[in-house]
C-alpha cells in the first residue's frame, strides 16, 4: 500500500471524524426503551472506554486480547541532522545512495489477563522490506528482504488502580527469531552479499524490554503516557549490537459512541548507534552499511479512528486505522527519514463475563 | 542554546503546526468530559425514583434540578419529554448557584460543581431533596447517592443518614444493590 498524497489522507481523517460525530448524534436520538433498564443491569454495564492505541495496558483476569496489525512505513531520501541531503551529496562519500524504502509489517499479538494484576503478552512480526538505491553510475538498484522478525514477550504488572487511574510496569524480552543474515545479489559483481543493517529482520540478541505507563479514563475518554525502552546488552553472532531504543508516548482517545472512537498520539523516539561492526559489510557501499550512522530522534503526531462492534456475537471486535506523521527528525546521517506510517489494526478483546 | 532551539523551531513546517493544533484542540475540547455517559446516568436517576418515597408529596410535577452546566441537562430534557415519574410530569430546572436553588425532588451535582457541596447542603436544608453526585468521596460529604466507577462499571454509593435527614425512605432492595457509606 503506498500513500502518495499525505495531505489528502490527513484531510480525509478529519472529515471522517466530523462525519462520525454527526452520525453518532443522529443515532443517539430516540432509544426510549433504554430508560426501562433496571438498576441491577445498569450497575453491571461495562464502562467501556476509548482505545489509546499502542500504549501498554493491562487486562482483567481471564480476558483475552487478540490483535492483528498491518503497518506501512515509507521513507524517502536521506537526512543528516535535520537537513535533507541530495543524492549527489551522498554519492560524494558512498558508492550507493538510498532513495526510497517501504517497510510493510504484519503483526500478531495475544494478551491474557492471568490475574487482575498480571497480564502476559506475546507478539510476532512478519516484515517485508523494499529499498531502492542509486549507484554512482546512475543505475538504480532494488533490494528486498522478508521474513519473521524478533518475537516479543512481556509481563505487565498493574501496580495501582483506583477510580479512573492506573499505573503499570512491564518487563519482557525481544527474542532473536528474526534473521540477521539476509542477503542479496550485488549488481556489479553478481555475487551474493550481506544486506545492510536496516534490511536485516532482527537484532540477533535477546533484548530486555522495560515499559512504564500511566492510564486514565472516564467513560468517554482515555489518555495515557508511557515510557518504553529496549536495551541491547551484548553483541550478536555478526559481532554487533543494535542501539538501545527509548520511546515516550502520549495518547488520547475519545469514545464518540459505543461503536466509534477517535484517537490521537504524540510520540518521541530516541535510538542509539550500532555498536560493533558486521565484518561482512563494507562501510563504503552506502550510509546504511555504516554502524555509526544509525542514531537519531523522531517526534511524531498521529490521528486514528476506531470502529467497534458494541454487541452481539462479535461484541468487542474493533477496527482501528491510524495515520502517523513525523514533524521533526534529527538523524545521525546520512540516514533515511520516515515520511509517514499507516497502521490498520483488527483486534478482539474477550472479557470474562461478570455476574 | 536559545539560538539552537529557534533554529529548529524555524524548520518545523506548516503541517506540523496544523497537526499540533489538531492534537491540542482535540485534547482540550474533551478534557472536561463528564465522568459517566449522560444517558446512563439519566436512566439511573429515572430508575432510582422507583425505590424511594418522598414524604408529603402532593405536587403534580416531579422536579429534577441540576446545579451549574452539565451535558446531563440535554439528556434530562429528553427524559422529561418521554417519561413520567409516579404519574407526574417531569420538570427540569437548572440553577446557576446554590443560592438560587428552589424546591426539587432530586438535585444533581455535576463533577465540576462538587466543590460547592457545603453551600448546596445549606440551601436544601429542611427540604426533601435527594442529592445525587458523581465524584469519588461525595457520599461521605453528604450526598444521598454518589455514582462511582469501580472496576469499569458504574456503581452507586448510598449515604443512608443523608437520605434520612432529607426525609427520604429507602427500601431494602436498593440497600442491597448499593455500596453503603453511612
Amino acid at each position: 500500500m503506498r500513500i502518495k498524497n499525505h495531505k489528502n489522507v490527513f484531510l480525509a481523517l478529519i472529515i471522517w471524524c466530523f462525519i462520525g460525530l454527526e452520525c453518532t448524534y443522529a443515532q443517539n436520538k430516540g432509544n426510549k426503551d433504554f430508560y426501562e433498564t433496571k438498576i441491577e443491569e445498569l450497575i453491571n454495564i461495562p464502562l467501556d472506554k476509548a482505545s489509546v492505541i499502542g500504549l501498554p495496558h493491562p487486562h482483567q483476569k481471564g480476558a483475552w486480547h487478540f490483535q492483528y496489525r498491518y503497518m506501512d512505513m515509507g521513507m524517502t531520501g536521506t537526512m543528516t541532522s535535520d537537513k535533507k541531503n541530495t543524492t549527489s551529496e551522498v554519492l560524494k562519500n558512498f558508492m550507493m545512495a538510498p532513495t526510497k524504502m517501504h517497510m510493510h509489517t504484519d503483526m500478531g499479538m495475544i494478551m491474557y489477563g492471568v490475574t487482575n494484576k498480571w497480564t502476559l503478552m506475546a507478539m510476532a512480526n512478519y516484515y517485508n522490506f523494499e529499498m531502492d538505491m542509486i549507484m554512482m553510475t546512475g543505475k538504480e538498484v532494488k533490494m528486498g528482504s522478508k521474513g519473521f522478525g524478533d518475537t516479543k514477550i512481556k509481563a505487565t504488572y498493574l501496580a495501582y488502580y483506583k477510580n479512573r487511574a492506573s499505573i503499570m510496569a512491564s518487563i519482557g524480552a525481544s527474542l532473536p527469531t528474526g534473521s540477521i543474515n539476509q542477503t542479496s545479489m550485488n549488481m556489479m559483481t553478481g555475487q551474493i552479499e550481506q544486506m545492510p543493517y536496516n534490511m536485516q529482520l532482527g537484532s540477533g540478541t535477546v533484548d530486555p524490554l522495560i515499559d512504564i505507563c500511566y492510564l486514565g479514563s472516564t467513560m468517554k475518554s482515555s489518555w495515557g503516557i508511557a515510557a518504553l525502552s529496549t536495551f541491547r546488552v551484548y553483541n550478536n553472532k555478526n559481532k554487533y549490537r543494535l542501539g538501545n531504543q527509548y520511546k515516550i508516548m502520549l495518547g488520547y482517545g475519545y469514545k464518540v459512541s459505543n461503536w466509534f472512537s477517535v484517537t490521537s498520539r504524540f510520540d518521541i523516539g530516541f535510538w542509539n548507534n550500532i555498536r560493533g561492526k558486521d565484518p561482512n559489510l563494507n562501510p563504503m557501499v552506502s550510509p546504511n552499511h555504516r554502524p555509526d550512522l544509525r542514531a537519531g530522534s523522531r517526534f511524531e503526531l498521529s490521528g486514528g479512528l476506531a470502529l467497534k462492534v458494541p454487541k452481539g456475537a462479535f461484541e468487542g471486535l474493533e477496527f482501528i486505522i491510524d495515520y502517523r506523521q513525523p514533524f521533526y527528525q534529527r538523524l545521525k546521517g546520512p540516514q533515511m527519514p520516515v515520511d509517514h506510517h499507516i497502521v490498520g489494526t483488527l483486534q478482539w478483546i474477550l472479557k470474562r463475563k461478570s455476574r | 542554546m536559545v539560538c539552537r532551539i529557534t533554529y529548529h523551531l524555524n524548520r518545523i513546517k506548516l503541517k506540523t503546526i496544523i497537526w499540533l493544533i489538531f492534537f491540542l484542540v482535540f485534547t482540550f475540547r474533551t478534557a472536561g468530559a463528564q465522568e459517566f455517559d449522560a444517558k446512563l446516568q439519566i436512566v439511573f436517576i429515572y430508575q432510582i425514583t422507583h425505590y424511594f418515597q418522598w414524604p408529603n408529596d402532593n405536587s403534580e410535577t416531579f422536579i429534577i434540578g441540576v446545579i451549574g452546566q452539565s451535558p446531563i441537562l440535554n439528556e434530562l430534557q429528553k427524559l422529561a419529554a418521554a417519561k413520567k415519574i409516579n404519574n407526574k410530569t417531569i420538570i427540569i430546572k437548572q440553577f446557576d448557584n446554590s443560592s438560587s436553588i428552589s424546591d426539587c425532588h432530586i438535585l444533581f451535582i455535576p463533577y465540576k460543581e462538587s466543590a460547592r457541596i457545603e453551600n448546596i447542603k445549606k440551601s436544601i436544608k429542611g427540604r426533601h431533596t435527594m442529592l445525587i453526585s458523581e465524584k469519588p468521596g461525595m457520599a461521605e460529604k453528604g450526598t444521598c447517592i454518589n455514582l462511582v466507577n469501580i472496576d469499569g462499571t458504574m456503581k452507586f454509593e448510598l449515604n443512608k443518614s443523608s437520605c434520612k435527614s432529607s426525609g427520604l425512605r429507602t427500601t431494602p432492595m436498593i440497600e442491597k444493590l448499593a455500596i453503603i457509606i453511612k
